[in-house]
C-alpha cells in the first residue's frame, strides 16, 4: 500500500514515503491488495525512527484528506460559482450600454463575491486516494521491505553516495543522476526537487532562479522527512 | 497501526527538554483530521534517547501529553477569520450596491438578477460559509481534544537523539558551548526541529521561541523535587517546570 526509502544526502539522509501510486509502472513488492507499509533503509531502523516514519505516512493521508477546515464541498462551490458567474457575466453585459470601463468594475465588484480560492483548490483525485488509504491504517503494518530489487537499488545508490564529495548541490545532482541511470525515476524526482527547493544550497544566482521555476510544477507525490547521517 | 503524534525528548545537561518541532505540530493537526473522517486507535510516541531509564517513563508520558494539549490548543485557534455579514465594509458595500442596482434596475432582468445575488444571496452564501468554517475549526478542536485524551503513550528509542545525548556526555566545555555544538550537529543527526531548542540553551534561555518542559533525568536528585513533572494524571506540582509556551 505504502513504501519508505530513506535515501542519502551528504551529510544526513531523507526518509521518504510513497503512498499515492507515484512509482506508477514499476512492479510493486506486494500488490496493491496487501496493506503493508515497507520500509527500506540502510540498516535497521531504532524504533523512534520507524514512528516518525509512520507518522509522515500519517501526515501525508491527513493533510491530503482535509485540507483546511472551512473547505468547501464541491456541489455548494459549483452551485455558488454558477450562480455568481451568471450574475457577473449579466451585469457586466448590461454595463456595456455604458462603456467598457463601466462593464469591467461590474465584473470585478460581483467577481469578488465569488469563492475564488476554495474553487482554485484542487487535489479532489488525491483526496479520495488519501481516504481511501487512510480507511485501512488500522490494517496497515510497518515491516522491512522484502523487494530484492528496490533492496538492490537502494544498496547501489548508498554505495555511490559514499564515493561522492564536493559540493552539496554537485552531489544531489549527482545522485539525481544515479537513480536515472538506475531507472528509478522516483528517487530521482526526490532529489531533483530538493535542489529545486533550495534545501541544498545553489552555486548560482541564476542556478537558483531556474530552480525557482521548476519548483512551481505542482504537488509532490510524496512525503518526506529528514533523518540521520548513517555511516 | 495506530495514528501517531510525536513528542521529542531533547537530551539537556541536567535533565531533558520536551519539544514538539513544527514536523511533529502537523503531524498532530493530520491526525486529528484523521480522527475526523473516520475513529482510528491514537498513538503518541514519545522519542527518547536511550539513556532515558524506565524510572522516567510515567512522568514523560503524563509531560509529553501536557505538552501536546498545549500545542493542540493553539493549533485550534482559526489561522484566519471569514468576515460576513455588516461587520464587514466591503461585503457591506455589495449589499448596498445589490439594493442600489435593484432600485434603478428599470426594465433590465439582468440588473435585477445581478442585484439580487449582490442584496440577497450572496450575503445568504456568504452565512452559510462563516457557519460551515467555524464548524469545521469546532470539529478540528474536538477531534483534536479526543485524539490527546485517547491516545496511548509509548517511549520509543530514537538513534538521533542517543547520538545527541552521547555527545553531550562526551563533551567537556561550558554548557553554552555544549548547547552550541549540539545545535550545530542537529542536522546530523535527522533532527534540526531541535535546533532551535539548542539555540535557546545556548543563549542562556535568553530568546525561547519553542515549547520546553524542562524535566529532571534521575528521581533521587535533589534538584529533580524542584523540577519535576507529575507524573500522568496528577496536577503539576511547580509552575517552574514549564520555561515557556512561546511558538515561532
Amino acid at each position: 500500500m505504502a513504501e519508505a526509502f530513506v535515501l542519502p544526502l551528504p551529510g544526513r539522509s531523507i526518509g521518504v514515503v510513497f503512498w499515492e501510486r507515484a512509482r506508477r509502472g514499476e512492479p510493486s513488492a506486494k500488490g496493491a491488495a496487501s496493506p503493508t507499509f515497507a520500509v527500506y533503509a540502510p540498516a535497521a531502523l531504532s524504533p523512534g525512527e520507524a514512528a516518525e516514519i509512520s507518522a509522515a505516512l500519517h501526515t501525508a493521508l491527513g493533510e491530503a484528506a482535509g485540507g483546511e477546515p472551512s473547505r468547501l464541498s464541491a456541489w455548494p462551490r459549483l452551485l455558488w460559482l454558477a450562480l455568481g458567474g451568471a450574475s457577473a457575466v449579466l451585469l457586466a453585459l448590461r454595463a456595456l450600454e455604458l462603456g467598457p470601463a463601466y462593464s469591467f468594475l461590474c465584473l470585478l465588484a460581483v467577481g469578488a463575491t465569488l469563492p475564488w480560492g476554495s474553487a482554485m483548490r484542487g487535489g479532489r483525485a488525491s483526496r479520495a486516494r488519501a481516504l481511501h488509504a487512510a480507511r485501512r491504517i488500522a490494517d496497515i503494518s510497518l515491516e522491512a521491505g522484502t523487494d530484492a530489487r528496490s533492496i538492490e537499488r537502494l544498496a547501489l545508490l548508498w554505495q555511490h553516495a559514499r564515493r561522492q564529495s564536493g559540493a552539496e548541490l554537485t552531489q544531489v545532482n549527482n545522485l539525481e543522476q544515479f537513480c536515472r541511470e538506475q531507472s528509478w525515476p522516483a528517487a530521482a524526482r526526490v532529489y531533483s526537487d530538493l535542489a529545486g527547493t533550495g534545501s541544498v544550497p545553489a552555486t548560482s544566482s541564476w542556478r537558483r532562479g531556474l530552480r525557482w521555476k521548476s519548483r512551481a510544477t505542482g504537488g509532490r507525490p510524496y512525503a518526506s522527512l529528514e533523518m540521520r547521517a548513517w555511516p | 497501526m495506530a495514528v501517531t503524534a510525536l513528542v521529542y525528548t531533547a537530551p539537556l545537561m541536567d535533565g531533558y527538554a520536551l519539544v514538539v518541532p513544527s514536523a511533529a505540530r502537523r503531524a498532530l493537526a493530520a491526525a486529528a483530521q484523521l480522527q475526523m473522517e473516520k475513529p482510528h486507535a491514537s498513538a503518541i510516541a514519545v522519542l527518547v534517547p536511550a539513556s532515558v531509564g524506565e524510572h522516567a517513563g510515567p512522568r514523560l508520558r503524563g509531560a509529553a501529553r501536557d505538552a501536546l494539549r498545549r500545542v493542540a490548543s493553539e493549533l485550534a485557534i482559526p489561522v484566519a477569520t471569514l468576515q460576513t455579514g455588516p461587520s464587514c465594509r466591503w461585503r457591506l458595500g455589495l449589499m448596498a450596491t445589490g439594493w442600489m442596482l435593484l432600485i434603478a434596475a428599470g426594465q433590465s432582468w439582468a440588473q435585477v438578477l445581478a442585484g439580487i445575488w449582490l442584496a440577497v444571496v450572496y450575503p445568504l452564501f456568504a452565512r452559510w460559509r462563516s457557519t460551515r468554517f467555524q464548524l469545521g475549526w469546532d470539529r478540528r478542536a474536538v477531534a483534536l481534544g479526543q485524539f490527546i485524551e485517547h491516545a496511548e503513550v509509548v517511549l520509543h528509542e530514537h538513534a538521533g537523539l542517543t547520538a545527541l545525548a552521547r555527545a553531550l556526555e562526551a563533551m567537556e566545555a561550558p554548557d553554552t558551548d555544549r548547547y552550541a555544538a549540539l545545535a550545530a550537529a542537529c542536522n546530523g543527526a535527522g533532527l534540526s526541529g531541535l535546533r532551535d531548542t539548542y539555540l535557546t540553551f545556548a543563549q542562556g534561555d535568553a530568546s525561547p521561541h519553542v515549547d520546553i518542559i524542562r524535566f529532571a533525568s534521575e528521581p533521587n536528585n535533589s534538584r529533580q523535587d524542584a523540577t519535576a513533572t507529575p507524573e500522568e494524571g496528577e496536577p503539576p506540582r511547580n509552575s517552574s517546570a514549564v520555561l515557556s509556551a512561546q511558538t515561532s
